[in-house]
């Protein structure tokens, strides 16, 4: 029963006053920045980095995650009402959901994208529960040569299930590493491409870059763009669902729950995948296939389950192994480093109430989302009523302020007008920047562990292919590279990124 | 502008080319056949791009991208019965997105080779500070040439248009406040931050532009400044 005893402390830790607040705080701004186009949780973890700096580390990891999965909820209110992707995760929802809104049944729309996503978060909360324990004591047992080939592996499934051509996302991938190569070498203390520039010497912040990638380039591309929004405001009535929608999604929940789930856990996954796949999914197996892209509730159901199952499982990884699986994660260690927490295996058993702590959190900051959502999606949509205009000088200056807060440093704030610049490249040459930021936290672990893995085994890189469970890693990757290119699951993995 | 005569005239010349390698052919004939209209299309895209220089047509891209672009290979016959050769070609070709990706790949990955040959690269069983980065560095410039010659023989997406104005001011913007953050403080660098970003957005208005400005210089200092407590200077140093 040692579930049980864990959850007891996490929630010990996690119904404190101060942890409920910020959790509250936390699911909040996941909320309203998933509702706003043109800002995801990227660019809002990255810019309240800085001020978790004197919360205590669990509070300050509830804020954070709190906002990773408040995002999947905010995201579908968006997507039904405006027919806009609020998160890359609601871009499915749209379809069906923006025709349910036009047909006059957006509260059921949205009651269902509500009630889809607390079940899937729950059943996530708990899998994470399971499984983050046991992982962790497998992790313990792991040298450095398959530590090494796990996180190669989470680079290829990164690659694998990064959208578009895969050689782009490998050479992003590469960029990354290179990136995290930046600064004095930890072996030696050799200045690596720091240029005689002093804050490059403990290498490229992750902020700086994940702002200027996620927050200026994005920012610059959303102006082109232009904005153009119908929201659906005076429809929404009669939030409850109607007997026969509960009985065409309630399957449709199940189903896009385990999908979310599965997906979620695998590296390089999270929210985003598992929407497009529980979407495919019941477009496959639904009798008629022809309803969806009219309204389907099944449309609306599976892939708002699907996000919020992926968004909570897709914390297994970072917190039993320490290693993250997509771009958000990546960001969750820098803050755990921040706090002063080297992530890993270890955590779970030295600091098991920061687990747990967290972990009952997710349970709580669901059930206040479901509040948030549903009979507070009136405020939300006036929310949706901000023109893009008053918003994008606001997040420009509380980037600004976020990046020069970290280290009172006015270059890094010009670092990040660079990689601003490189961020609006990326998107404009079709290159997704999700993989390096990931590539980039990984790098340096990388490096470390194939250097410290060479010199035990004297240089065999055999080694790779004898150690067992390097060799099962290495295997997964490559299947998982065969897999994608073999034709007919490449012509697959496009249509469901098409739709 | 003689020039320019002449190289019509290349373009003119081509089809004699072509006519004689369209007779019934079998596979040796058929391979000098892709050669010879390869060497044609590269033909028309160099005179097209000097063609576009001749006549003051702005569009410098289209021009560069007709040589990165085998769709004039294909198209280089069909475009050349039109009446106005060049500027049907230049519709036709597609600015590859994969062909300037590839490039800015092998870019960074050559800098990184070449600012990583200064570190030493020890051995495999001791690796120094530069094993790592020249692997990666030199795999990112493998992978930009594929990408480019993919981007280069295959018909790729087309680079979206892109607008200098939000670019340039967005960007200009989180310069001014790296550049105003130490002397003048945040207060100035908020509002100034604020302006030059606002202005990004093509319709901008004076009245909205104000009181965006005074409420977003009000929040940061009350929050960050009062609440927060973040060592901020906050007001310009007179000295």
């Amino acid at each position: 029963m040692d579930l049980l005893h864990n959850l007891a402390l996490g929630f010990g830790v996690a119904l404190t006053l101060q942890n409920v607040l910020y959790c509250f705080v936390g699911v909040s701004l996941g909320t309203l920045i998933g509702v706003l186009p043109g800002i995801g949780p990227v660019a809002t973890i990255a810019m309240l980095l800085p001020a978790t700096f004197s919360l205590p580390p669990v509070t300050a990891l509830i804020l954070l995650a709190g906002i990773y999965y408040g995002a999947q909820y905010g995201g579908s209110t968006t997507a039904i009402l405006v027919n806009l992707p609020g998160e890359s995760s609601s871009v499915v929802t749209c379809l069906d959901g923006y025709q349910m809104a036009r047909q006059g049944r957006a509260g059921p729309a949205l009651s269902i994208a509500a009630l889809g996503s607390f079940f899937a978060g729950c059943v996530g909360t708990l899998i994470l529960a399971a499984f983050a324990a046991p992982l962790s004591e497998l992790a313990l047992a792991l040298g450095p040569i398959e530590k090494f080939s796990l996180m190669a592996l989470g680079l290829v499934g990164a690659i694998a299930l990064a959208q578009g051509s895969l050689l782009k996302a490998f050479g992003m991938i590469l960029i990354g590493l290179l990136l995290g190569a930046v600064g004095a070498d930890t072996q030696t203390g050799t200045m690596r491409y720091t240029f005689g520039i002093p804050e490059l010497t403990d290498g490229i912040g992750f902020v700086v870059v994940a702002m200027g990638l996620f927050g200026f380039g994005e920012i610059i591309t959303n102006l082109e763009k232009g904005e153009a929004r119908e929201v659906f405001t005076s429809n929404v009535k009669g939030l409850f669902p109607r007997g026969d929608d509960l009985k065409a999604a309630w399957k449709a929940v199940l189903r896009g729950t385990g999908v979310g789930a599965l997906l979620g856990i695998l590296p390089g996954g999270g929210a985003v995948l598992g929407s497009f796949a529980a979407y495919a999914l019941e477009k496959k197996i639904a009798k008629d296939p022809s309803r969806f892209g009219k309204g389907a509730i099944e449309g609306v159901a599976a892939p708002e389950s699907a996000n919020n199952a992926g968004a909570q499982t897709s914390f297994i990884p970072l917190l039993s192994l320490g290693i993250p699986s997509n771009a958000v994660m990546a960001l969750m260690v820098g803050a755990m480093i921040i706090q002063g927490i080297t992530p890993g295996p270890q955590v779970m058993t030295e600091r098991p109430e920061l687990v747990w702590g967290m972990i009952a959190s997710m349970w709580i900051g669901n059930l206040l989302l479901v509040i948030l959502n549903l009979p507070l999606v009136r405020i939300w949509i006036l929310l949706l009523k901000v023109p893009y205009r008053l918003l994008f000088p606001t997040i420009i200056v509380l980037c600004c302020i976020g990046i020069y807060s970290l280290n009172s440093s006015a270059t890094e704030v010009g670092m990040a007008t660079l990689f601003g610049l490189l961020g609006y490249v990326f998107i404009k040459l079709g290159c997704e920047p999700a993989p390096l930021l990931l590539a980039m936290v990984l790098g340096p672990m990388m490096e470390d562990e194939l250097r410290r893995g060479m010199t035990i085994n004297r240089g065999d890189p055999t080694v790779f292919l004898r150690s067992p469970f390097s060799l099962a890693m290495l295997i997964l990757a490559v299947g998982l590279l065969i897999g994608i290119v073999v034709p007919a699951v490449r012509r697959k993995r496009e249509e469901a990124f098409q739709e | 502008m003689s020039l320019c005569v002449l190289v019509d005239a290349v373009i003119a010349d081509a089809p004699i080319a072509d006519v004689w390698l369209r007779r019934p052919c079998k596979a040796l004939r058929a391979k000098v056949r892709i050669v010879a209209n390869a060497a044609i299309g590269w033909a028309a895209a160099a005179a097209t791009t000097y063609r576009c220089r001749c006549a003051d047509i702005p569009r410098w891209g289209d021009a560069f991208d007709l040589l990165a672009s085998r769709s004039v290979w294909k198209n280089t016959r069909a475009s050349r019965n039109e009446q106005n050769g060049e500027a049907a070609l230049a519709v036709r070709i597609k600015s590859s997105k994969d062909f300037y990706a590839g490039l800015m790949y092998i870019a960074i990955g050559g800098l990184a080779v070449f600012f990583a040959r200064d570190y030493s690269i020890g051995s495999t069983s001791r690796m120094g500070p530069g094993y790592f980065p020249l692997l990666i560095g030199g795999l990112l410039l493998l992978v930009g040439l594929v990408v480019a010659a993919r981007g280069f023989t295959l018909t790729t997406e087309r680079i979206d248009r892109w607008q200098l104005r939000p670019l340039l001011l967005v960007l200009f913007s989180v310069a001014v406040f790296a550049l105003t953050i130490e002397r003048l403080g945040l207060a100035v660098a908020v509002m100034l931050v604020t302006v030059a970003g606002y202005m990004a957005n093509p319709k901008a208005r004076l009245l909205e532009l104000i009181i965006l400005t005074a409420v977003l210089t009000a929040v940061s200092l009350g929050v960050f400044v009062y609440a927060l407590k973040l060592p901020f200077n906050v007001w310009p140093h007179l000295r």
